[in-house]
């Protein structure tokens, strides 16, 4: 997170200079000029996402298999439903 | 894909911006031509898969090809039909949800698109329309191959089309979306950025796409900038649409507080009034067994549903963004597909925009309807604006063939109401003065009392037709 608000404040630091109007000569380029300036950020995001979801399934699949020891531990203390 | 024309050769006057191909109407068919420079790209869209996978989601219009022998010219790649959409309506028409609902269908196609290799290189909101009463694409020449390192070349008409109203009428005022109407390429970032509220500042999505995007485009707007020497990688460019998609998905609007949102609720006539009113419309629709309706003041749409229940393509056309908004989602909740609700003032109409008046149709420009209802209507035109009987019938004869129209007299509590604030100056406003007017242009087929009310339904025909 901290990687992408750096990030984030370089791209807002470049428009901190006051440039001059010439109204709508081509406003096409500023487009295509600003994802190119964000495009480090946008990476950024995407990878933070990825890996915070994957980090999500971890925890959860780490936290289901805890359970399931446990619940393991408890059948073999008696307290389960047993099969005859 | 619009049911009408207006250019004598046929060629939609709206369609000649993209060298790819144009639209044209043929024996009351719309058509589009695929010019040769777009072989390539139209080839890769059916050949893909994209085609396939856009129309079965509903996402895109599907189309079947045609003989070239409907070639406008000699040089023609391939004759498209697409399916027909039976109302063209604007952005500015929509209702926030419908213009969300328009940009994310945008944002899947989007996604879809660069997952077999191809972009969007136009994606202005009137490339969407309402079909079924769900958006879909309607540029089938819009797709291009996507170049690897190459930024999305329609990321400045996305915001502007799309995120600058949602913003402007989810932080500021619902009727900014009226921009649209002025700007037709959408509405321009740095009025954008002026007009939104300092705490967008604090959001990253808004302040990227909006507020800082304005500033580059005032930046680069005189400056050579060799982009061929800086690229974006696909990675970020997913980036950037899945950021886009998140934004869009997260901005609401709640209606509230507008004068009619919740006019059902604030009725002067009992519940045997509405059926017998509900009852009346029913019975006038199957007299005229009306092709397509368009009810004028339609309010959240109780009325409407009755002709479009009745499988009769409807638009329910309201003055308050709420109840448009209200209607929609109804529409969306119940997966209505024979009712299209619309934003329009009847006092100050669509017009026709863009080059020569001609590239967005005005409203009566897209009729006339076969049947037009004005329910509960009449006294707002006259007493709230002052419009005389005569125009009043005028208007209503230009734009439908038959209609459905009550009249609600001075002595009732809503039109008590509206003279409360404002001199009595209509000594004309008189159910005899009404039908006189009225009997000049119309033929009154039928007229009942609405039962406990003093309001009087008629069914009337244009004498023109």
């Amino acid at each position: 997170m901290i990687q992408q608000e750096r990030l984030l404040l370089v791209a807002i630091a470049s428009f901190a200079v006051p440039t001059s109007s010439y109204a709508y000569i081509d406003p096409g380029t500023g487009s295509l000029v600003l994802q190119m300036l964000f495009a480090g950020v946008l990476v950024a995001i995407v990878y933070i996402k990825l890996y915070w979801s994957k980090l999500k399934v971890f925890l959860t699949n780490s936290w289901r298999s805890a359970r399931m020891l446990f619940r393991g531990g408890d059948r073999d203390n008696g307290h389960g439903d047993e099969q005859p | 894909m619009a049911t009408s024309s207006r250019s004598p050769s046929g060629i939609d006057p709206a369609s000649f911006r993209d060298p790819s191909g144009f639209v044209f109407r043929h024996d009351g068919s719309v058509y589009r031509q695929v010019n040769p420079s777009y072989r390539e790209d139209y080839d890769r869209l059916i050949d893909s898969g994209l085609y396939s996978e856009l129309t079965r989601a509903g996402l895109l219009i599907e189309h079947e090809e045609m003989s070239a022998e409907l070639a406008q010219g000699p040089e023609a790649y391939k004759i498209i039909r697409p399916q027909p959409v039976r109302f063209i309506s604007y952005p500015y028409e929509w209702s926030f949800s419908q213009l969300k609902d328009a940009a994310l269908a945008t944002i899947d196609i989007q996604k879809r698109a660069l997952d077999k290799g191809q972009s969007l290189k136009d994606c202005s909101a009137y490339n969407i329309q309402f079909h079924d009463g769900r958006p879909v694409f309607i540029d089938t020449l819009s797709f291009e191959k996507y170049k690897e390192g190459a930024p999305w070349i329609a990321y400045r008409q996305f915001c502007q089309h799309f995120l600058a109203p949602l913003a402007l009428i989810s932080y500021v005022d619902v009727r900014l979306n009226q921009l649209s109407r002025i700007h037709i390429d959408g509405i321009p970032l740095d009025v954008t950025s002026t007009l939104l509220p300092g705490r967008t500042y604090l959001r990253p999505a808004l302040l990227s796409h909006l507020h800082l995007h304005a500033k580059a485009q005032k930046r680069y707007a005189d400056k050579p900038v060799d982009t061929s020497q800086r690229s974006i990688s696909r990675m970020a460019l997913l980036g950037l649409i899945d950021n886009l998609g998140n934004v869009v998905n997260s901005l609401e609007w709640r209606p509230h507080g507008t004068e009619w949102g919740e006019y059902y609720e604030d009725t002067n006539y009992s519940d045997a009034a509405v059926l017998h009113k509900l009852e009346l419309v029913g019975r006038f629709l199957d007299t005229a067994a009306p092709g397509t309706v368009w009810d004028m003041g339609a309010n959240t749409g109780l009325f409407s549903r009755v002709a479009s229940e009745r499988g009769i393509p409807t638009i329910a056309f309201d003055i308050d963004p709420a109840a448009v908004e209200k209607n929609y989602r109804e529409v969306c909740a119940k997966k209505e597909t024979g009712i299209l609700p619309l934003i329009l003032d009847l006092t100050n109409p669509s017009p026709g925009i863009g080059w020569a008046n001609d590239e967005r149709q005005s409203l009566a420009d897209r009729g006339p309807a076969e049947l037009g209802m004005a329910l509960a209507l009449v006294h707002h035109l006259a007493i709230s604006n002052n419009l005389p009987m005569q125009k009043i019938a005028g208007f209503f004869s230009k734009i439908c063939r038959w209609l459905i129209i009550e009249f609600v007299p001075k002595s009732d509590s809503q039109v008590q109401r509206l003279l409360a604030t404002r001199q009595d100056i209509f000594p004309e406003y008189r159910q005899d003065c009404f039908e006189q007017e009225f009997a000049h242009l119309f033929e009154i087929h039928d007229q009942e009392r609405v039962s406990e009310s003093e309001r009087t339904l008629y069914l009337m025909r244009a004498k023109s037709t």
